[in-house]
């Protein structure tokens, strides 16, 4: 069990239904993240001022190329399935520009972004952190311990449910390999194909189908 | 512009489409073929290998007479094509009037080809095993070779003649294709056209293909090895290398590969992709069957990027999806487009789905169990 503050800490921005039943509701990337009760933790790590005001200190150049550091969207951590750690993309209405980076880019993206995640846990659990459960992360870490990294992206080449398997089947096989090192499951979801994550529910805001700006 | 004189082989024709109408499991089709490359995709038991074969026969038999250059008379062309049918598809007994499309009563197929200056051969094939109503207006072809997806270059050595002598249950394509690789090397030195399509071939074989006392050896770096000792892949390439060699692959002529990608890894199809391109870009009209994501892929791509690609491997590319009809309907589908993504039916691209599907549900698993 989460110590109560942590929990409190972490249930700060759930919403009670009528049903009893806990959601924790995050809005990433065009999509709504709907986490059901089997959630003990669920929220926006880059959006934590551990991460932008500690973690994303650790930033400069190196050789005149510029380098910070990274961090995913939304962290969670379910009953059975363990650690999760969720990157949104919404290519959708950028498809030209985003080309290159469907074809892989972006799952090395994400393979960057979650080694920087984790790294900051650690950093996290090592000091007075208590706007998220950081000492319970970096323990979910553990050998042992399930952990998942999910890409969860929209591009509008995924109407046809074929077409978006093949280039998410192709994706997660990069991430899987980049991930390698650190013994993780890894998955890469779109709203055009069956979700596999537990109690989660993800739907599309308005602000997807409004036309690019 | 090039001021050289034309050859034969720059107006000989190639083929242009074909119209089957109950032959295996074919019952009324046209196919319009590009002239460049032609790419067949499509499940297990669909007709491809049957298709294929039966273009061959077409190009291999159809032609005008090589020595005369006159048109094959009807009597003539029938035996030949009946010959070629009962060799190529190697039917129980011969009896080619088992590739008529089953059913009631009295039953032909009936295929017709058009060639790219107008030409037309065609012919009856009875379910009684008699060629009828065989005709062909169409002037001398150029040479049409025929790779079956097992490599040939091992079993090379002393096969025509066991062939000959009804040995061998391989069918016909075999022992064409011996023949087409026994031919010669041309002489004198290399045409740049002709280096630059096996220059990377034999990269990546590390020699030189030749054919000594009856047997194929690659000759590089490491010596002189006998393409028995070779890895399949590489023999394949050797293969495709001689062909074009000895001058079997001339501008409108035809290559027929079931399968070209069998025993190739990855890099090898890369090649063998490219090579394609090469051989299209230079007027070789190609018809090949693949089960290959990354070989389909990279042609598809060929055709969706014509500008991107290098000059020298634009060609047009034109895919075939064959596919089963419902239980309650014979036969087969066929729709083609200029990539994969216009094809309605790409079992490459569903297995790829449902490999997807088969992953996310072990995922799944992972996730509610403890």
């Amino acid at each position: 069990m989460l110590p109560s503050m942590i929990t409190k800490a972490v249930c700060s921005r759930r919403t009670k239904l009528a049903t009893e039943f806990m959601i924790t509701s995050l809005d990433v990337e065009n999509q709504r993240f709907e986490f059901g009760e089997q959630w003990s933790v669920a929220f926006k790590y880059d959006d934590t001022a551990f991460y932008r005001k500690e973690a994303n200190r650790l930033q400069g150049d190196i050789g005149g190329i510029p380098h910070s550091t990274k961090a995913v969207d939304i962290v969670g951590v379910h009953d059975v399935s363990g650690l999760l750690l969720l990157e949104a993309k919404d290519f959708r209405r950028n498809r030209i520009a985003n080309k290159p980076r469907i074809k892989g880019e972006v799952a090395v993206e994400v393979a960057f972004k979650v080694r920087d995640t984790i790294a900051a846990f650690l950093g996290a659990s090592r000091k007075p952190v208590d706007e998220f459960p950081a000492e319970h992360l970096a323990g979910a870490l553990q050998r042992g311990a399930k952990v998942t990294v999910v890409l969860w992206l929209e591009d509008d080449s995924f109407r046809d449910s074929d077409h978006a398997k093949q280039t998410l089947s192709v994706l997660n096989g990069e991430l899987k390999s980049k991930l390698a090192w650190l013994n993780v499951k890894t998955f890469v979801l779109s709203s055009n194909v069956a979700n596999r994550l537990p109690n989660l529910k993800v739907s599309n805001l308005p602000s997807a189908s409004q036309p690019n700006s | 512009m090039s001021t050289k004189p034309k050859t034969e082989a720059d107006t000989a024709p190639i083929l242009k489409s074909a119209n089957i109408k109950k032959f295996g499991l074919f019952t009324d089709e046209t196919l319009e073929f590009a002239p460049g490359l032609n790419v067949f995709i499509g499940r297990n038991g669909c007709g491809k290998s049957h298709l294929l074969k039966l273009l061959y026969t077409l190009v291999k038999e159809c032609g005008a007479d090589p020595s005369n250059g006159s048109v094959l008379e009807a009597k003539k062309l029938e035996h030949r094509l009946a010959e070629k049918l009962a060799g190529v598809f190697r039917p129980e007994d011969d009896r080619i009037g088992r590739l008529v499309q089953r059913g009631q009563g009295g039953r032909s197929a009936e295929v017709t080809a058009t060639f790219s200056n107008g030409q037309q051969c065609g012919f009856e094939l009875t379910s009684r095993n008699k060629i009828k109503e065989a005709r062909s207006s169409v002037a001398q072809l150029q040479e049409a070779a025929f790779l079956p997806s097992r490599e040939v270059l091992a079993l090379y050595e002393g096969f025509v003649a066991a062939y000959e002598k009804r040995e061998l249950s391989f069918d016909e394509t075999f022992r064409d294709i011996c023949l087409a690789l026994s031919e010669k090397q041309l002489r004198g030195k290399r045409d740049v056209a002709l280096d630059f399509l096996v220059k990377p071939l034999e990269e990546e074989i590390r020699g030189k293909v030749s054919l000594e006392g009856g047997r194929f050896y690659v000759s590089g770096a490491d010596g002189s090895i006998e393409a028995h000792l070779l890895s399949e892949g590489w023999r394949k390439l050797a293969a495709l290398a001689q062909l074009i060699i000895n001058g079997t692959l001339t501008k409108n002529g035809f290559l027929f590969w079931d399968e070209p990608e069998a025993n190739l890894n990855p890099k090898m199809v890369v090649q063998l992709s490219d090579t394609l391109l090469r051989l299209a870009n230079q007027g070789i009209q190609i018809f090949v069957i693949s089960h290959d994501y990354l070989l389909t892929t990279r042609l598809s791509l060929a055709s969706e990027y014509p500008a991107a690609i290098p000059e020298d491997m634009r060609c047009l590319v034109k895919f075939f999806g064959l596919a089963r009809r419902g239980s309650d309907e014979r036969g087969v589908s066929i729709g083609s487009g200029s990539t994969l993504a216009d094809l309605t039916d790409n079992p490459i691209l569903a297995e790829y789905a449902a490999l997807y599907d088969y992953e996310g549900s072990l995922f799944e698993k992972n996730q509610t169990r403890d």
